[in-house]
């Protein structure tokens, strides 16, 4: 049995009934409405983000689910979904964004463990720099910060 | 997009996944990372609440989490424990040696000095006196009583005999280092 979704910017797509309830949205979304052949819209994820969870949902479709949050989030990436988050940071932040819209946990919490790596063993200046933040804080309470942490400086 | 346009839970799920020393790095990016850095350290000192437990003469008590401090970056523990009764020959300064563990290591925490609270001459009988040391490790809170002697023995030659003193310590609090924390 296959479910008809619609992007944001009116994209239709089909896909398995199992496929699509990956995410909890769409199957508490599914049990609500029942048998029915309108696509189900999802405003909120545009087609190029959708197809990205598809493709993800369906390389993940075997996969068991956990309700123990400990256990998932102590699992480590694995590679297929390391070269699946090799994106553009827009990109990367819109398949969060888009885990998180159709509760998608075991996609949001890849998503966020590859921006933490992104972070991981990197100073503020280099966070700063492929983040692109502006640093808002005066140097005096840069220098108090620095001087509270210096412990944690070296790497 | 950009990383601090997310929402907020968002944020605090990226940095869950972050060990300490990293959050405290990133704590100095920019105002908005350093609050959300320091609500997630203060959220998983929380979550491991009894993590920390003192070994105190072979008496081993459990310290409870009661508040961390952004400011001096310490958080701050409540032991509760009965006194340790320690026995002391003469006026004899003796070290009590204390040994800060961590439940899920199953060791002592390591530091280059080791923190001993001292039991020495100068506490009156009967008298308690409030000790605070510190090591690289850690900050213990304790009060120190001299415990009033027992009668004198009406034997002749007991009474001869050198009395030991007895102090009982107890610890009442304990302060850790963020530094402390993130090993």
């Amino acid at each position: 049995m296959s479910v008809r979704l619609l992007s944001s910017d009116s994209e239709d797509f089909t896909v398995a009934k199992e496929v699509a309830e990956r995410s909890m949205l769409i199957k508490n979304m599914l049990e609500d409405v029942g048998d029915n052949d309108n696509p189900i819209p999802l405003p909120n994820v545009t087609a190029k983000i959708l197809r990205k969870v598809i493709e993800w949902c369906e390389h993940h479709l075997g996969d068991p689910v956990t309700n123990d949050e400990n256990e998932r989030r102590n699992t480590e990436i694995d590679e297929w979904d390391q070269k699946f988050m090799e994106v553009d940071q827009e990109t990367l932040f819109d398949i969060i964004l888009a885990a998180n819209y159709l509760d998608i946990k075991p996609l949001l919490d890849v998503g966020c463990k590859t921006v933490a790596n992104m972070i991981k063993g990197k100073t503020a200046e280099e966070i700063r720099k492929i983040f692109n933040i502006v640093n808002d804080l005066t140097p005096e309470e840069e220098a108090q910060i620095r001087k509270e942490n210096e412990w944690a400086e070296d790497r | 997009m950009k990383l601090l346009q997310l929402p907020t839970e968002i944020i605090h799920l990226v940095l869950s996944e972050l060990p300490i020393k990293d959050l405290v790095r990133t704590e100095r990016t920019c105002k908005q990372l350093q609050w959300a850095c320091l609500h997630e350290i203060n959220r998983r000192m929380a979550a491991s609440h009894s993590d920390y437990s003192l070994l105190v003469h072979l008496k081993q008590t459990a310290a409870q989490w009661q508040q961390f401090d952004p400011k001096t970056k310490t958080a701050h523990y409540k032991v509760d424990m009965d006194p340790v009764t320690i026995r002391s020959m003469y006026d004899q300064r003796r070290l009590i040696e204390c040994t800060l563990l961590r439940k899920k290591r199953l060791l002592p925490i390591s530091s280059d000095d080791p923190i001993c609270i001292p039991v020495q001459k100068g506490i009156d009988s009967g008298e308690t006196v409030h000790v605070s040391i510190r090591n690289g490790a850690c900050q213990l809170e304790a009060n120190v009583t001299h415990l009033t002697p027992a009668p004198v023995p009406l034997d002749r030659k007991m009474r001869l005999a050198p009395r030991c003193l007895s102090y009982s310590i107890q610890i009442t609090s304990m302060s850790l280092p963020l530094s402390t924390i993130a090993v």
